[in-house]
């Protein structure tokens, strides 16, 4: 679950919860106030009309020979009409009692101040209603007349309701459209990446190594300096590629000079030590060691010749996988024959077609025979079989066989399995098939055979593309003869 | 044809003093003459004036590239088998190496054993003949007269098993491919039956039974003659 929080996002999703995040912020605090000006304004705008009413009212109050009158215009509370049908209550006080009007409107105790109307909100029978209250002086009365007026509130609260509605609305449209703007903005942006991708996996496909630097012309100014970067560690890959190259063809002219030197020299020691068997064994060991060292750095060069990225067009042709096998199991056969081994070679055809490097094929299956004969015992077998057209090729033993386990670790440098130390090899054997079939595009696979001891060798070579379709081209033509009369 | 050994005179071109001293005693301790030179300009010299049978050239020299001397030989219309050292082992090398006359090719390192060997067969062949006996173990055989002797006693063959005889004796140590005995029995026109083959190799094993060598089927890859162990 953590990996997935630290997993790098894509630059999309970053842009987007980074400019989403505090724009949301910014909306909320906006839409929050928004509606609060809203409902401000609306409230404002009502209690105006509220108030025009109450006055309307109030203008009318008189004393008349000794008694306090009142008309009520209807145009004064029909201001108030509305299509919520809010409805519309008033009252008119004097010191308290109940002149006219609705009497569940409490007078509130209010420090009302003459000729000023004051507004409240309370409740008429449970209903929210939003009460205007004057107090208004008549001549002849000593103290002022109380006049309310009240309507219940459905009105202005759907009024700022919808108001408020289109405001958040809005608001979510705009955030959308930023949304939308930066997902294609940066899709837009980053197109001539993706130009420089397809430039960059281009030459990974290719047969040939490219390191010419990529075109700076195509990328956005932002991307100009991680493409330098880029192109100045090609150029670095390109000159370790090339020292690479260069020390394994020096490496190899290097060595191999003071080895046939040490070789030639420990020969003629040999020769001339034959009387005194001290000095035999003394030379012997010599001998051996320099057998080794000059196995072991032919497998060097070799691994390193094999696993060195393609640089020309290297050729693959077609080749006969029967006969590549065959002169490579002929001499091996000899050395199997020493080690007091069979070495069989079982195959029903005379050729078969496969792609790649005969050159290599061969240093593949003479590594195989190799460490079939290094690791076997005297009186084992080892078949090399090529059993169908399919360019598979077989090497079985009967020797101690590799466990489950192992199957992976083999293939690395320098693994050798722990009671093979007592046999002389330098576990790079399997790695350079490996990297030798990858060359060709060929497959290396291990296992038991049926007989449940040794191991099996399974080289899968590419096919030319005609072996594969014959069989289905005889089947249509079959089926064609079956349909002609 | 019998010269005497004395006259075999072997050309060393190698700048590799240390290497160059050791093939040196090697082949002195054969009985050949053997000359020595490190540079290519030298050797091109000393080959004109000299009557060699075989030539050891190193291509890697000071001076110019061996290959050049090389070409340099053969343009000269000197005919002396050579045999090209190389620590290079591409297989570019050994083919361009063989294209430019070369005669034959070797990596180092070597064994000592294997250059011996590959000069004499070159020493041969620069004489024209073949060897005239091939021997292993007890027997030998008189590639002139075609006789065939196990511990000096004449051994009685037919014509065809004798020929599989001579062509295991050629390749002795080594598997040889069915193919190419059957090539070297049998005539184009002879109507071989499938075993036919199978038939002399098992009669001329029952008649190499106690010579001490004997010959062994390598399923599917052919037969090999070598000496019991």
């Amino acid at each position: 679950m953590k990996i997935g929080l630290f997993r790098p996002a894509s630059l999309k999703r970053r842009l987007l919860l980074t400019l989403l995040l505090p724009l949301g912020c910014i909306m909320l605090a906006l839409g929050l106030s928004g509606a609060w000006l809203v409902a401000r304004v609306v409230q404002g705008v009502s209690d105006r009309v509220l108030s025009g009413s109450l006055q309307a009212i109030s203008e009318t109050l008189s004393m008349q020979e000794g008694f306090l009158t009142l008309d009520l215009p209807p145009s004064a509370l029909g201001m108030l009409e509305n299509s919520d049908r809010d409805n519309v209550y008033y009252s008119v006080r004097y010191r308290g009692k109940l002149i006219t009007g609705y009497p569940e409107l409490s007078a509130q105790d209010v420090n009302l101040r003459l000729h000023d109307v004051r507004f409240s909100d309370s409740s008429f029978h449970g209903i929210p209603i939003r009460v205007a209250t004057e107090a208004k002086l008549v001549p002849q009365l000593d103290d002022p007349v109380i006049v309310q007026v009240a309507e219940t509130t459905k009105n202005r609260v759907s009024l700022a309701r919808r108001m408020q509605l289109a405001l958040a609305a809005s608001e979510l449209f705009l955030l959308a459209v930023i949304a939308g703007l930066v997902y294609f903005g940066v899709g837009w942006g980053l197109r001539p990446l993706v130009v420089l991708r397809k430039e960059v996996e281009a030459r990974d496909r290719a047969e040939e190594m490219d390191f010419a630097p990529l075109p700076l012309a195509i990328v956005p100014q932002e991307a100009a300096p991680l493409v330098s970067a880029f192109n100045s560690l090609l150029g670095r890959v390109e000159t370790s590629f090339h020292t690479l190259r260069r020390f394994t063809s020096d490496a190899s002219h290097q060595l191999r000079a003071p080895l046939a030197v040490v070789r030639t020299h420990a020969e003629l020691l040999g020769r001339q030590a034959e009387q005194s068997p001290e000095m035999r064994s003394t030379v012997r060991d010599i001998q051996d060691a320099v057998k080794t060292l000059q196995r072991l750095f032919v497998q060097l060069i070799s691994l390193a010749k094999a696993e060195r990225p393609k640089y020309e067009a290297e050729e693959t042709v077609q080749f006969d996988l029967v006969e590549a096998a065959a002169a490579v199991a002929r001499t091996y056969a000899t050395k199997a024959l020493s080690a007091r081994m069979e070495l069989s070679f079982e195959t029903p055809y005379d050729n078969v077609c496969v792609l790649g490097s005969p050159f290599f094929a061969g240093e593949m299956i003479a590594n195989l025979l190799d460490n079939a004969i290094r690791y076997g015992s005297a009186g084992g077998h080892i078949v090399v079989r090529i059993s169908d057209r399919l360019g598979i090729l077989e090497i079985e033993d009967d020797g101690p066989g590799i466990p489950e386990g192992d199957r992976e670790r083999v293939f690395e440098r320098f693994y050798r399995l722990p009671h093979h130390s007592d046999r002389e090899g330098s576990g790079l054997g399997l790695s350079i098939v490996q990297a030798l079939g990858r060359r060709m595009n060929a497959t290396v696979r291990l296992e038991t055979p049926e007989q449940g001891r040794g191991l099996r060798v399974i080289v899968q070579f590419v096919v030319p593309e005609g072996v594969i379709a014959q069989p289905v081209m005889t089947a249509i033509a079959a089926s064609d003869e079956e349909i002609a009369p | 044809m019998i010269k005497g050994r004395c006259l075999m005179r072997v050309l060393i071109v190698e700048d590799d003093a240390a290497l160059a001293r050791g093939v040196l005693k090697v082949f002195r301790t054969d009985g050949l003459a053997v000359d020595h030179v490190s540079r290519g300009q030298d050797a091109l010299d000393i080959i004109e004036m000299e009557p060699y049978s075989a030539v050891i050239l190193d291509l890697g020299l000071p001076d110019m590239d061996g290959m050049n001397v090389l070409r340099q030989i053969r343009k000269a219309r000197i005919t002396v088998p050579i045999l090209i050292l190389t620590a290079r082992d591409a297989t570019v090398d050994r083919v361009n190496g063989l294209d430019n006359g070369a005669d034959d090719y070797l990596a180092k390192p070597f064994a000592i054993e294997e250059l011996e060997a590959r000069v004499r067969a070159l020493i041969r062949r620069g004489q024209g003949s073949p060897e005239p006996t091939l021997a292993l173990g007890q027997i030998s055989l008189d590639r002139a007269s075609g006789a065939v002797y196990v511990a000096g006693n004449l051994l009685d063959l037919t014509r065809r098993e004798r020929a599989v005889l001579e062509t295991l004796l050629v390749r002795v140590g080594t598997v040889v491919p069915k193919s190419r005995l059957t090539a070297d029995v049998f005539d184009y026109d002879d109507s071989v039956a499938p075993n036919a083959l199978e038939v002399y190799i098992g009669r001329l094993r029952r008649k190499l039974e106690n010579s001490g060598v004997e010959i062994i089927t390598v399923r599917g890859l052919g037969y090999l003659l070598r000496q019991v162990v």
